[in-house]
């Protein structure tokens, strides 16, 4: 079904967007193109081992409402979520539309999806084994929900199609580079290109010539992007959302060699090696009590615990490696953002990821840092060669700006209509 | 007058050098390929080809024989002088390094039958960094997988494996400017490496668990995403991949044909996509270091390329003087274009050299006996 047939290309849209996280779920109802926010939330902590019961934090009409409830996954956050929607006088979405982390070789582009493309979808699976799954469910309940509503999925490495040779390609054999579409595709790219474009504004910087290191520190996931002229080239994650820094659940940088030990060890149990690195690592695998790093913090800061000082100190000095690293790719930086969960409310973590890096230009503000009034907000000091910039990201809005897109353009094709590569063509996508 | 044979096991072959000490003298390297102070000896054979490394070794009669060791893991934190006692703390370890250690232990059950006895020394590449800070040498992994084979804590720990180049090359820096304290030290080698050191002390290493992490080698991988591992090895099998990142990888896979970093370095134009890879990955490398350090005093270049540091330093210097600032020790300046060059310093003494004037130092007569 094309959209044109959908009918949504209509004046005003109501774009229900869900975004899966490591351990949430974000919802937002936005109306289009005026970008009027209708409704929005977050379910945290879903399924998740920490400290505290997971919850969801609705607003909607400049109300919030706080509901403390044990969810173990993705299906019950969205009955959930929907009872909310449901339970209010909301208008309808016209067209729902999901952050889709990694769409393998099968999407290469925002796509419309239909029931005829679930099994395409689950063939995606393996590139994004945290976030993929739980979004084909989330699809699935949708289509049973509102079975009359289009879907689309938006997907979160179009920012880093700019990532230069040098730095997106894997040196192995190219016949496997070439076959499987080994390369760095890099995640987080709503959020990076988000926050870059907010940031540019703040600083009245064009642009084109905008140079940062964006931070996105999630609860979750996260990722570093280095940006040239409004451009990423360069992100921690690559081929899959595992490599790069220290994330809640997922191992970050480790020693190929390391991956191949453990799957001799598990008997040649793939899955459960796949399963150690994404889900069982990480925050939760350093510390062995909390997937979160704030519970780390607090362990840490106020009991004392070694063994949660020791992963704060695995978790923050892998994100200052990889800030050193594209501070110097990077040459010439005007700001170092940071954004998400852990980048916006956390000042230790940005106070410690940014100490000491005088070489490159970077002073920080500690008094400005731990007392934020309001976002986009600098916390670096005054004639810092390079500024500090906390952004709130809002993904979910980006989401809708290019999910109306993929609804007016009309061509969004489904793969019942397509034979061979999925989504719209790159050269329409680009418009 | 005190000989020493110095030998470094390379894959397939041995290399040895003779010395006697005081005296550090031009080494086979810069006779090859006559050796005429040593010699290149088939090593991986059994039997026959150790019955002729202890055949040339006494025909020598060397006081001492100093052996380089890849992996010494968290137990060999230091020379150590080698005896009986020692074999099965090394077989302990033949788990982690599974394809190094097997031919060294069978050396060394050679050296121990070579008549008159000399002392015979360990000198481990992985020795420099036992004492990496912990939030460097630690991976986010838990390390035990239920139900499965618990792995020794090394298993899941990172070493650095040109331990012995950055060690001379800092401590040759820093004997003659003391105030020189933040080095990257850079190992151009087959398999290269990049370590941060401040004040003499490792705190980051490129390298992990094994040589296969960090900077891409010759034929080796380097970093990739662990994604993408599990991706092939459920196409291919652990073996398989196995032999894809460590055989198959590298600047030969990016170049097309079989080449080492001096190809590629000799001939950008040609091989420029595994230069353009490889010289972008030593940027990132340094901004690691620099970041963790705190500012950067010096660069410093060593290993068996290093014909190729040349081409590599002019251009990484001026990556890194674009920011402006020469290092830690004036952060708020902005210094003239003299003052903001980064000092870059060339360690040229091969391996055997080294671990010589390592035991000239040591007094190798007094160490053991």
């Amino acid at each position: 079904m094309t959209t044109k047939e959908s009918g949504i290309a209509k004046a005003s849209s109501n774009i229900l967007v869900f975004n899966v996280g490591s351990s949430s779920l974000k919802y937002k109802m936005t109306s289009m193109p005026s970008g009027k926010e209708l409704l929005g939330g977050e379910v945290q902590r879903i399924g998740a081992k920490t400290a505290e019961p997971s919850m969801i934090i609705h607003f909607s009409g400049g109300r919030k409402s706080v509901y403390n409830k044990k969810i173990s996954g993705y299906g019950e956050a969205l009955t959930e979520v929907i009872g909310i929607i449901s339970s209010e006088d909301y208008p309808h979405p016209d067209f729902i539309a999901h952050r889709y982390v990694h769409g393998g070789t099968q999407f290469r582009s925002d796509s419309i999806i239909t029931y005829d493309d679930l099994h395409a979808l689950h063939e995606t699976e393996e590139f994004a084994p945290v976030h993929n799954p739980p979004v084909i469910e989330l699809i699935r309940r949708c289509m049973e929900q509102y079975p009359d509503i289009p879907q689309g999925i938006i997907l979160d490495t179009s920012f880093h199609s700019t990532i230069p040779e040098y730095a997106g390609s894997y040196p192995l054999p190219k016949d496997l580079t070439n076959r499987f579409g080994i390369r760095k595709y890099g995640f987080h790219g709503i959020s990076h290109q988000y926050v870059v474009e907010e940031a540019a504004q703040f600083l009245g910087i064009p642009l084109e010539r905008f140079n940062a290191v964006s931070c996105h520190l999630g609860s979750g996931g996260a990722s570093l992007c280095a940006v040239v002229g409004g451009n990423s080239v360069d992100n921690s994650m690559g081929f899959s959302p595992l490599q790069g820094l220290v994330m809640s659940t997922r191992s970050g940088d480790i020693d190929p060699s390391i991956v191949l030990k453990m799957i001799v060890y598990a008997g040649g149990d793939h899955s459960k090696v796949n399963r150690l690195l994404n889900k069982k690592s990480g925050v939760l695998g350093l510390s062995g009590m909390s997937s979160d790093i704030r519970d780390i913090i607090n362990m840490s800061v106020n009991y004392d615990d070694e063994r949660a000082q020791t992963t704060l100190d695995v978790y923050l000095w892998r994100i200052k490696k990889y800030l050193g690293a594209y501070l110097a790719a990077v040459g010439r930086v005007d700001a170092i953002l940071f954004t998400d969960t852990i980048g916006e409310s956390v000042p230790l973590v940005r106070e410690t990821v940014c100490r000491n890096l005088d070489f490159f230009g970077v002073k920080l503000d500690e008094w400005r840092n731990s007392h934020l009034s309001g976002f986009p907000y600098d916390v670096s000091v005054h004639g810092s060669n390079v500024r500090i910039v906390v952004v709130k990201t809002d993904e979910e809005k980006g989401i809708a700006r290019r999910a109306y897109e993929l609804a007016g353009l009309g061509g969004g094709t489904s793969i019942a209509e397509s034979d061979g590569t999925r989504g719209i063509p790159e050269e329409e996508a680009d418009k | 007058m005190k000989r020493l044979i110095v030998l470094v096991p390379e894959g397939l072959f041995m290399e040895y050098f003779v010395y006697d000490l005081p005296e550090i003298r031009t080494t086979c390297r810069d006779c090859h390929p006559e050796y005429q102070r040593g010699g290149r000896m088939r090593f991986r054979g059994s039997g026959a080809s150790l019955a002729s490394i202890k055949g040339t070794i006494e025909g020598y009669s060397p006081d001492s024989v100093a052996v380089r060791v890849r992996y010494g893991g968290s137990r060999f934190k230091d020379v150590s002088v080698y005896d009986r006692s020692l074999l099965p703390e090394l077989e302990k370890l033949i788990p982690i390094s599974p394809l190094d250690l097997p031919p060294v232990i069978k050396l060394l059950k050679t050296l121990d039958r070579v008549v008159p006895p000399p002392q015979i020394l360990l000198f481990f590449e992985t020795s420099f960094f036992s004492n990496l800070p912990v939030q460097e040498r630690i991976y986010a992994i838990d390390g035990i997988l239920s139900g499965s084979r618990v792995p020794q804590p090394d298993q899941y720990r990172k070493f650095g494996y040109h331990g012995l180049y950055h060690e001379a090359a800092v401590i040759g820096i820093r004997k003659r400017n003391p105030d020189v304290r933040k080095i990257v030290s850079i190992c151009l080698d087959s398999v290269p490496e990049l370590a941060a050191i401040n004040a003499g002390r490792p705190v980051m290493v490129s390298s992990g668990s094994t040589p296969l992490e960090g900077l891409p080698g010759d034929r080796t991988c380097g970093d990739i995403d662990p994604g993408v591992v599990l991706f092939l090895e459920q196409r291919s099998g652990p073996e398989m991949v196995n032999e894809i990142l460590t055989r198959r990888s590298g600047l030969s896979a990016m170049s097309g044909k079989t080449v080492t970093l001096d190809d590629v370095f000799e001939d950008e134009i040609t091989n420029r996509e595994a230069s353009d890879l490889f010289k972008y990955r030593v940027l990132l490398e340094c901004g690691s270091a620099i970041a963790l350090m705190g500012g950067l005093d010096a660069v410093v270049f060593s290993g068996k390329y290093i014909q190729s540091a040349e081409k590599l330093s002019g251009w990484l210097t001026s990556k890194l003087s674009g920011h402006g600032v020469s290092g830690s020790r004036i952060p708020q300046e902005v210094p003239d274009i003299e003052e903001s060059r980064i000092p870059v310093f060339y360690s040229r003494d091969p391996l055997d050299r080294i671990i010589a004037e390592r035991c000239l130092e040591m007094d190798v007569s007094a160490v053991g006996y």
